[in-house]
């Protein structure tokens, strides 16, 4: 066989440990996690319909209650396609310490940063929109900027955005008070109503994907493209025509995945389709 | 005007607060449990392209009975609905053919060398091989002690049944679980 099932030559004990020790080392895929974890939201949601109080009800803790319906949404739309986990939005609302209840946090400094991460988000993820918006008129992704340093080990956005005038990056370190900072971003906000159609699509097509029917979520996809041509999700979308079109035909899924790659080299996505192109790649090479 | 905000947003509530809040307690449960789960149903024979699926099911549904489920009994719910589910999917699996998708390269897979993932991926299916000669009492018991590390007692609650019980299917679940092993390596000493 391969050099690899080496380690059966072990004493049959030290086998049973070795082979024990890698099941328990074995931790769920993050984009698992959260689909799990949309699956609950869509489930608390009842049919879908995002209203503050069920935001509220979610969880989000926003500092503003406006924002909470919109930070709700964007919540919902992570467990899409394996890649978003790295919004900072997730980190604040999906990733919390499990042992912490979220809403029994008594540590009033605790509770002031994540709500300071949480007012962050809100400030930068709306200008996402807006940038899709600017964007409109093409259907075609446009290229992303480079992502900007965050402050920590989180990664970047999937849509980072260039500071503009009325929204200066510097303004995340800054003390201004947290209901001001996320004004902004409630104005140009996608409504939660819209990225919660723009999820709901690209979920069937997901769901599509993971059943392999591959011509079910190509027409999912062509709806999203028609429905929202500049759409908040349209990386998402992108990354999941990839798997989709992948599914049957590897080489087009190759070249595919090579576009996604110039056209969002930024995305969180981009590991994943990476990974995807691998696997087309060893699945066309062998006969 | 910050603290103002903070009155708005976040307050500290009780813990009890979340019986108000099925959002909230789901929630929780998935942070809580989402790597039992999903190891479970791995460990008990549901193919690798329809675990995701399967844990997202799982949640779904424990998500829905929330009401009916005592709050400390999540855990228990949940393995019930696991051993249902993974049931199902085996027994699906057996009537079609899938088509494997490669699998999702996760933060944990893309860490590893090509080499250790590989050297990964195979103890894991030579595990699953071995389990899968287990009868189902005996591997129940055997991932809940072994893989998951659950006392006998937290054992015997999920499966419902004494501890005592839980401990005689353990011996007998390592030593048959030992003995497969033992011909698993003799197979291959054979075959090279």
């Amino acid at each position: 066989m391969t050099e690899t099932d080496r380690f059966l030559d072990q004493e049959p004990a030290e086998l049973e440990a070795f082979l024990l020790a890698h099941a328990r080392r074995e931790v769920a895929p993050a984009a698992a996690r959260e689909r799990a974890l949309l699956g609950v939201a869509q489930v608390a949601l009842g049919a879908g319909a995002l209203t503050v109080a069920s935001a509220a009800a979610l969880g989000a803790r926003p500092s503003a209650l406006k924002a909470s319906a919109w930070l709700a949404g964007k919540w919902l739309l992570l467990g899409l396609s394996g890649g978003l986990v790295t919004v900072t939005a997730a980190q604040a609302l999906t990733h919390g310490p499990p042992s912490e209840p979220p809403l029994a946090r008594s540590s009033v400094s605790t509770a002031k940063a994540r709500s300071a991460r949480v007012a962050r988000v809100a400030l930068r993820e709306p200008s996402d929109s807006e940038a899709a918006r600017a964007a409109a008129p093409a259907s075609a992704p446009t290229p992303q900027a480079t992502p900007p340093a965050n402050g920590g080990t989180l990664p970047p956005l999937p849509l980072p955005l260039p500071p503009t005038p009325q929204q200066p990056r510097a303004a995340e370190r800054t003390n201004t008070p947290e209901s001001e900072r996320s004004l902004p971003a409630l104005r140009n906000a996608a409504s939660a109503p819209e990225l919660a159609r723009e999820l709901l699509v690209l979920e069937r097509a997901r769901n599509a994907v993971s059943a392999g029917a591959a011509a079910r979520a190509l027409s999912a996809l062509d709806e999203y493209s028609a429905e929202f041509p500049g759409g908040t999700l349209r990386a998402e979308a992108a990354a999941l025509r990839v798997e989709a079109v992948g599914l049957g035909d590897p080489e087009r899924g190759r070249a595919l995945a090579a576009a996604f790659l110039r056209d969002y080299p930024t995305s969180p996505l981009s590991t994943r389709v990476r990974a995807l192109s691998e696997g087309y790649r060893a699945r066309s090479n062998k006969p | 005007m910050a603290d103002c905000s903070f009155a708005l947003g976040e307050s500290a509530e009780p813990a009890s607060h979340a019986a108000a809040q099925p959002g909230a307690r789901a929630r929780e449960m998935v942070g809580l449990h989402f790597d039992f789960v999903w190891r479970l149903l791995r460990r008990l024979g549901v193919p690798e392209a329809e675990v995701d699926d399967a844990a997202q099911q799982v949640f779904i549904v424990a998500a829905r009975r929330l009401p009916d489920i005592p709050f400390g009994g999540e855990r228990t719910f949940l393995y019930g609905t696991v051993l249902r589910t993974a049931a199902t999917l085996r027994r699906n699996l057996r009537r079609r053919e899938r088509w494997l998708v490669p699998g999702s390269a996760d933060a944990e897979s893309s860490a590893r060398t090509p080499h250790e993932e590989l050297e990964h991926r195979q103890a894991l299916a030579v595990l699953d091989t071995l389990l899968g000669a287990l009868d189902d009492e005996l591997r129940d018991v055997f991932v809940l002690s072994e893989i998951e590390e659950l006392s006998a007692p937290e054992a015997a609650a999920l499966l419902g049944i004494p501890a005592g019980t839980v401990a005689s299917r353990l011996r007998r679940a390592r030593l048959a679980f030992s003995a497969q092993l033992k011909r698993l390596q003799a197979q291959t000493t054979r075959a090279r």
